[in-house]
């Protein structure tokens, strides 16, 4: 107890001590200040770069998300591997037809960069054939008209959807369904044009997502790619419970349809969620770095500031140990006043942050990249400053507590 | 009981490759109420002697009694408890914090003490009010004048009621008229029954004592008391 009195008197003598010292204070704090400031900046730019790629990883399935990639087939089947028909969409019907634990199935034929025009304006997109979950699994809203439908995969029906960057460009007054668009030379009659994808603050994969066109599957077997071959197959499973079954169950219709030939895996999204797990871990290591050596030269200035402090009140030193001051009361007094100095430089870096945080997101806003104010962030700097202010109290506050009474009395 | 009883004290220093005895079998002995001058020239031993009667410093050899303990071997934390509540110090140079008033300056023994924290500041204005010094208890020592700045540290001296008050030159930046008033202060604490041991070469300084001991090379080379 008496020594938290001890320390609450160092805590406001140390104000006094700032106070009475303003630009001094201000300069060892500086440190300490940038320290915090660079640190809840840092987590900014990361948490927002983090937060997008996770919140990709939820639009695009997630966990229940099955990945069908082809693979070499083992050696011993290298000589009858060509019996095997690849990935094609036979592949689709046979899952849908075998395998009651997968509720969407997300095959795509990409068709490549192609010219879409519309009354003499005209623009490169890529196109993409695909069936109706695809809507179901990416979440795709419709800012008008209607998506692919099994009539439309059904009757191989020559009809897009637009992404949103289409429909703006070539439809800026909107009203784009019914009309007529001319792919590569194809007629396609318009049947929906998709919602923007992610915020306007949102970049890279969301806001390609948007420059797309989407036809049915079938159609683009029939009128493009002239066979059945998909570029790519996955799968959502309805219950993350059956994710192994699930596993099983695609793996062994696949056998079938590719004649017992293993030309092909089904892979889980883990790997890539180990892989964005290794990205934050040594994301948290570089920043952790970086603001763990800023707030270090924080501390080191401190420390610097203490021991000059110390050598100027030698005198101060002698006299409160004349008047009955123990080592520990000098030690906590000087303690309480490297606190005082890191603890309000860290509040000051707070503020700092603040500024500096809303400043890069006013700058950085036209290349749609997201920072954003981490409060945790500013209590883990503001807790550190402290802490740092501790640790780097406690040699000079040591040496002024070991001072000897009479030599401190007698210095000049 | 006497206050203070030494018994062949000495304090040896080592400087370099000599050794400097301060203190060589001092023998003396304080009852309480006495008012004791001490006198010498410098390095006479002194200022060790009032070092080892103020417990900054712990004696070389020889026996030193407090108030009838043994206290010639005891912890520095041990000597700060009889610094804070047994002794205390007047100097030369006042030794006041420059950045604290008048009053913070007399609490500071109060706070060391670990005693009476809730009363005080009426223990502090009780100390001012004995010095004269009342009207001074919010000004910042550099406001004040000499005469004015020793009475506020002996306001802070007696604070805590101590068995003993060291006074080490307590006039020696002080101009005439002040360094009457100052032994005068003294002189009338001593009535109160308070033992005050000043250290002093002004001879002036010491009358106002009832017993004046002189040291010479580290030895009492004279004890001589007036009477009442």
């Amino acid at each position: 107890m008496n020594w938290m009195l001890t320390f609450y008197g160092g805590l406001v003598n140390g104000l006094g001590e700032v106070w009475a010292h303003k630009f001094r204070s201000l300069l060892s704090m500086a440190g300490i200040i940038l320290g915090v400031a660079a640190l809840v900046a840092m987590v900014g730019v990361v948490q927002g770069m983090l937060g997008e790629m996770r919140e990709y990883f939820e639009r695009t399935g997630g966990i229940t998300r099955l990945t069908v990639e082809t693979r070499e087939p083992p050696d011993e089947q290298a000589h009858i591997a060509h019996l095997s028909p690849g990935m094609t969409f036979r592949d689709v019907e046979a899952i849908r037809g075998g395998s009651p634990l997968v509720r969407w199935i997300d095959p795509e034929v990409s068709l490549g960069w192609r010219r879409f025009s519309h009354d003499g304006e005209r623009v490169n997109a890529p196109l993409r054939a695909v069936l109706p979950d695809r809507r179901e699994v990416l979440r795709l809203e419709l800012r008008e008209g209607r998506f692919i439908g099994d009539l439309d995969i059904a009757d191989a029906s020559p009809v897009v959807v637009l992404g949103s960057w289409i429909g703006d460009h070539l439809f800026p007054e909107g009203n784009a369904v019914g009309k007529r668009i001319n792919i590569h030379g194809t007629n396609f009659r318009i049947i929906g044009v998709l919602e923007p994808m992610g915020g306007p603050d949102q970049g890279g994969w969301f806001s390609r997502q948007n420059r797309v066109g989407l036809i049915p599957v079938t159609t683009g077997m029939k009128r493009f790619s002239g066979n059945d071959r998909l570029n790519s197959l996955s799968v959502q499973v309805a219950d993350v419970a059956y994710l192994e079954d699930a596993i099983e169950q695609v793996s062994n219709i696949l056998m079938q349809t590719r004649r017992g030939i293993r030309d092909f895996e089904v892979a889980t999204m883990e790997e890539q969620l180990a892989e964005f797990r290794r990205m934050e871990r040594s994301f948290t290591f570089a920043l952790g770095g970086v603001a763990g050596i800023s707030l270090l030269v924080g501390g080191i200035g401190i420390m610097n500031v203490m021991l000059a402090v110390i050598n100027e009140r030698i005198r101060e030193i002698g006299v409160r140990k004349a008047v009955g001051a123990r080592g520990t009361d000098i030690f906590i007094q000087f303690l309480a006043e490297a606190v005082v100095i890191s603890v309000v430089g860290g509040m000051i870096g707070v503020m700092a942050s603040v500024g500096l945080v809303v400043m890069m997101q006013e700058l950085v806003e036209a290349e749609q990249f997201r920072i954003v104010l981490s409060s945790p962030a500013m209590v883990v700097g503001f807790l550190f400053s402290a802490a740092i202010g501790l640790a780097s109290g406690v040699y000079p506050a040591m040496r002024a507590a070991r001072m000897n009474v009479i030599e401190a009395l007698r210095y000049e | 009981m006497p206050l203070v009883e030494f018994e062949n004290l000495s304090k040896i220093y080592r400087m370099g490759d000599e050794t400097v005895r301060a203190l060589d079998g001092v023998g003396l002995r304080i009852d309480p109420g006495e008012f004791v001058a001490i006198l010498g020239p410098s390095g006479s031993g002194k200022s060790t002697l009032m070092h080892i009667l103020g417990f900054m410093d712990s004696p070389s050899g020889g026996r030193l009694q407090f108030e009838g303990n043994e206290v010639g071997r005891i912890s520095r934390a041990h000597r700060s408890w009889y610094r804070a509540n047994r002794i205390g110090f007047v100097f030369q140079a006042f030794n006041l914090l420059p950045r604290l008033t008048v009053a913070d300056n007399v609490v500071l023994p109060i706070v060391y003490s670990r005693s009476g924290i809730r009363d005080r500041n009426a223990r502090a204005a009780t100390a001012l009010e004995r010095v004269g010094m009342t009207h001074r208890a919010t000004h910042i020592p550099s406001q004040l004048s000499g005469g004015e700045r020793q009475r506020a540290a002996i306001a802070r001296a007696i604070v805590n009621t101590p068995s003993l008050i060291l006074a080490d030159e307590p006039t020696g930046n002080l101009d005439s008229r002040n360094v009457d008033r100052i032994m005068e202060l003294f002189t009338g604490l001593s009535a109160e029954g308070q033992t005050i041991v000043v250290v002093t070469h002004d001879e002036h300084v010491a009358g106002f004592a009832r017993r004046t001991i002189r040291m010479c090379d580290g030895r009492i080379s004279e004890d001589t008391s007036r009477p009442v």
